[in-house]
């Protein structure tokens, strides 16, 4: 066995480079460090093992709501409460039990029509709540009382019930996002987009809605995809499908661009792409606008991929071998030809 | 975590509800996922796994298990699971067993030996300090960028990574063993 060397590691930036978060220039030290170094190797290949086994567990505990889970089975626990043997410790022992009685009982009830009026009000009289992002802004997202998570695209607004009390999770969603539900066969998650609905129990899909057009990417699980007004005009999408809702037809289609979810996951892909098509995708992915200066330069073929890289990081990696410079000023981004 | 079997079980057996609910919480995902191995539904399965405790629960005061309570639940859930295909009925299974088969891939699972990864990954999630897991579940789970992090939490770059490589050290020495045998 080796000696635990872990002392001259530096794990900083073993993570920084495992999380994808270094530059090229970064990148290309390290690993020239690593090839270099075949202790230090190993303990980054582990370590890149590490992090698949812990994505892998947070998977199977995303899978199965413990907490939703939980309150199922404690509901359905007979003389649960019978047997507690919690004792309550006294904190003040009042000569008068009597008083303390009536303390009690007038803080109880004070309490209680205090949280009994905010509940009335929060859930009966305000039940809806809503969260919006705004043009260039993503990857905002929001846990939903029963533990689903939405992240939202830019320029997307999502209307939620506070605390999904009838017997169907019903939300309203403006623009894009992606959803990843929790499943709960007994209330239907169900999303009013556009002139469409979803239905899904339990699962991880995409909606993207402009103007009377509506499309459903499946992640996993399966999904119904019907026009609201008639339910039963209805199509099951199952893992990868691509399902569009347009003029009230209804179509189901495979999704063949692969950047499609970039927005979300930060992984790009180009295959001999032209630049003013790599462009679309970035501004989609992070949130930009890029312009050309010189028409020329928009057909210069690209072949590339990024995976969570740093927008500059991007840019940088597009500009150098054609030659190019860009300009950043906020979110618009113009590229130039160098004139040099 | 290999605890005292027979503490846990008093525990339960004499009512106490929160070792209980500790008990469930520890082991029904892993349950869930070890049923879905046999009856390829995750409702179902989660649905066995329910009743299980449900069970237990109900049958606390006249349980007697000599083996571990890991071993004996994970028993439980596996007869429990091949009631569900008896009652399904071979063919019907067979069917069910083709048909799912292809989704097999798509769950996270197979390469997950579900015996103690999960306790130790989460035992040392909660081990770190607050801070430092709550930054690297927003960097693993929920993929955002260090500088993300940073602007959400309003702390430098520089302090997202000195945690994340805290984070990965503390995985690394927990998980030594474990993928030890799986790389060698």
């Amino acid at each position: 066995m080796k000696k635990n060397t872990s002392h001259k590691i530096e794990w900083e930036i073993i993570s920084k480079y495992l999380s994808g978060e270094m530059s090229a220039e970064e990148k290309l030290t390290f690993e020239k460090l690593i090839d270099s170094n075949p202790e230090y190797a190993e303990i980054v290949s582990a370590s890149n093992k590490d992090l698949g086994l812990i994505q892998e567990v947070n998977k199977v505990q995303q899978l199965f709501n413990v907490d939703a889970a939980w309150s199922a089975v404690k509901s359905n626990l007979s003389n649960s409460k019978k047997n507690n043997t919690l004792k309550a410790v006294p904190l003040f022992s009042f000569q008068n039990t009597r008083t303390l009685i009536q303390i009690a009982a007038m803080l109880v009830i004070t309490i209680g029509l205090g949280l009994a009026s905010y509940h009335i009000y929060t859930d009966k009289l305000a039940p809806y709540q809503s969260i919006s992002s705004e043009l260039y802004e993503s990857g905002k997202s929001i846990t939903l009382a029963d533990g689903s998570i939405v992240n939202l695209n830019g320029k997307s607004e999502l209307v939620y019930e506070k605390s999904f009390s009838g017997n169907e999770r019903r939300v309203k969603l403006t623009g894009e996002a992606f959803f990843t539900i929790t499943k709960n066969p007994a209330k239907p998650f169900i999303i009013s987009v556009g002139n469409a609905e979803v239905r899904v129990l339990g699962t991880s899909f995409n909606v993207n809605a402009s103007n009377k057009h509506v499309e459903v990417l499946v992640e996993t699980g399966k999904v119904q995809f019907s026009l609201a007004k008639e339910p039963n005009n209805k199509i099951i999408l199952e893992k990868g499908d691509f399902g569009i809702l347009q003029d009230d037809l209804l179509e189901k289609t495979i999704q063949k661009d692969e950047n499609y979810l970039s927005w979300k996951t930060h992984l790009m892909v180009f295959k001999a792409m032209s630049l003013q098509d790599v462009a679309k995708v970035i501004n989609r992915t992070y949130q930009v606008n890029i312009e050309f200066n010189d028409t020329a330069i928009q057909n210069l073929p690209i072949t590339t991929s990024f995976n969570q890289t740093p927008l500059t990081d991007v840019l940088e990696n597009l500009c150098r071998p054609h030659n190019l410079s860009y300009e950043k000023n906020g979110n618009q981004i113009i590229l130039k030809k160098e004139l040099k | 975590m290999s605890e005292d079997t027979d503490t846990i079980l008093k525990n339960i057996q004499s009512g106490n509800l929160q070792e209980f609910e500790k008990l469930f919480r520890e082991y029904y995902p892993l349950l869930c996922h070890y049923a879905l191995r046999f009856v390829r539904d995750t409702n179902q399965s989660e649905e066995i796994v329910q009743e299980l405790f449900c069970q237990l629960w109900e049958n606390r005061k006249t349980l007697k298990i000599h083996t571990s309570l890991k071993a004996y639940l994970y028993k439980a859930t596996y007869f429990n699971s091949l009631q569900v295909l008896r009652k399904r009925g071979v063919k019907k299974k067979y069917q069910e067993y083709i048909k799912n088969n292809k989704q097999e891939n798509s769950l996270p699972i197979d390469s997950v030996e579900e015996k103690d990864i999960h306790n130790i990954v989460n035992r040392t999630l909660t081990n770190l300090p607050d801070r430092c897991s709550q930054i690297f579940k927003m960097s693993r789970f929920e993929g955002l960028k260090y500088q993300e992090i940073a602007d959400k939490l309003s702390i430098s770059v520089k302090t997202v990574e000195a945690n994340m490589g805290k984070a990965l050290k503390a995985f690394r020495k927990s998980l030594k063993d474990y993928i030890g045998i799986i790389v060698l």
